[in-house]
């Protein structure tokens, strides 16, 4: 079950190698939105992918490109993801239906494979065991291999692959976990975290694991504080 | 099996053909969840097997007939289960005790007795395994 974090819990995100930034959690709000694509975006069914499993039928989309329906903005309805605030940050989980659905969470604003680590992952095709499909992360039970984080600003985006025989009509069951956040500026806390003397959950933006520091613009985010971890002597440095 | 338990009803897919005499009848995509209007063979893909939850199987004809299940991949064919229903009934097979497994490469057809009509619907899901049932 998805583990969600609570007030006066510390999250930890990871920018880079050696960069963290640290937030003391100070209030949350969670919930679970039900979204079917085929309702909301008109989104046709995921062609069955051919029976030589030749290829999938991949479908990309963003977290923000989740909008509610256009006849609904400028009525009381609230847009559950849009994220204004600069100090509050999201911790997701997705519920994937129908269970053989394959969702590959990939670098945002890019179609481009998958998982930008050392190298690019291209797949070959009939190769799913990329990403986690409805097995691992069943609808109403997501589990932890979906988790995922927001700030304001920044995204997350989804290539869903068909791997069947037949069409299918993607649903996600989100559970969202809106956190107010504070940002710890002082770094003998922030060693503290990291030498484990204080408990913390460490994770990185996004679900991308990778360097992005250069994607996120800290002035953005009132007194946020990135702290560089030098490993060989266990050394915590203040300041962006 | 733990998959199985997690599947529910929008795993499910609906397989229909209608029966004609002692010809083979292939099985087709009647919807999946909120989709409708696609129909097509569906042959289990690699990686997977697909399972038969539940289903009906009706009978038009003026006397009663033998329908037989069967799996196919274009060159073996798999019995895997046969009824009896008696004229212009159905037969409910509930998923307390049906369950078939399918392997991969192959679809579903229906066979009936001489002259049988009538048509059959059936109640399917894909699981993840490699297993080979048959």
């Amino acid at each position: 079950m998805a583990d969600l974090l609570k007030e006066n819990y510390i999250l930890g995100l990871s920018v880079s190698d050696t960069e963290y930034v640290f937030w003391r959690i100070s209030r949350t709000n969670s919930f679970s939105l039900i979204y079917n694509f085929y309702t909301e975006q008109n989104l046709a069914p995921l062609s069955a992918v051919n029976t030589n499993m030749n290829g999938y039928s991949p479908y990309y989309t963003q977290v923000t490109s989740f909008p509610i329906p256009q006849s609904f903005i400028n009525t009381n309805v609230t847009d559950m993801f849009k994220i204004t605030n600069a100090n509050e940050i999201w911790q997701i989980f997705v519920g994937v239906s129908p269970s053989y659905l394959r969702v590959v969470p990939i670098q945002p604003s890019s179609s481009a494979p998958i998982y930008h680590l050392d190298q690019s992952i291209n797949p070959l095709k009939t190769f799913m065991e990329i990403g986690y499909d409805g097995f691992m992360s069943p609808f109403d039970d997501p589990s932890d291999i979906s988790e995922a984080y927001i700030l304001s600003g920044l995204n997350i985006g989804f290539v869903l692959q068909n791997p069947v025989s037949i069409p299918i009509s993607p649903v996600f069951n989100f559970i969202i976990n809106r956190m107010v956040v504070e940002p710890i500026t002082d770094p003998a806390t922030a060693k503290a975290i990291i030498d484990g003397r204080i408990p913390a959950h460490l994770v990185s933006v996004s679900s991308i694991r990778q360097d992005i520091k250069s994607s996120i613009n800290w002035s953005n985010y009132p007194n946020a504080t990135v702290f560089n971890i030098i490993e060989k002597t266990g050394k915590v440095i203040g300041g962006r | 099996m733990a998959q199985e338990s997690k599947i529910k009803d929008y795993d499910l897919f609906i397989l229909e053909g209608a029966l004609n005499s002692t010809t083979a009848v292939n099985l087709t995509l009647k919807g999946q969840s909120t989709i409708g209007g696609v129909s097509g063979v569906v042959t289990v893909p690699n990686d997977f097997v697909m399972k038969i939850k539940n289903g009906i199987i009706t009978n038009t004809y003026t006397a009663t007939i033998t329908v037989t299940i069967q799996a196919y991949n274009g060159t073996t064919t798999v019995p895997l289960y046969t009824v009896e229903v008696p004229a212009g009934s159905t037969v409910n097979i509930s998923d307390n005790w049906f369950s078939m497994t399918v392997s991969p490469g192959y679809y579903l057809q229906i066979v009936g007795s001489a002259s049988s009509t009538g048509y059959v619907y059936l109640n399917a899901y894909f699981v993840k395994g490699g297993s080979t049932p048959f």
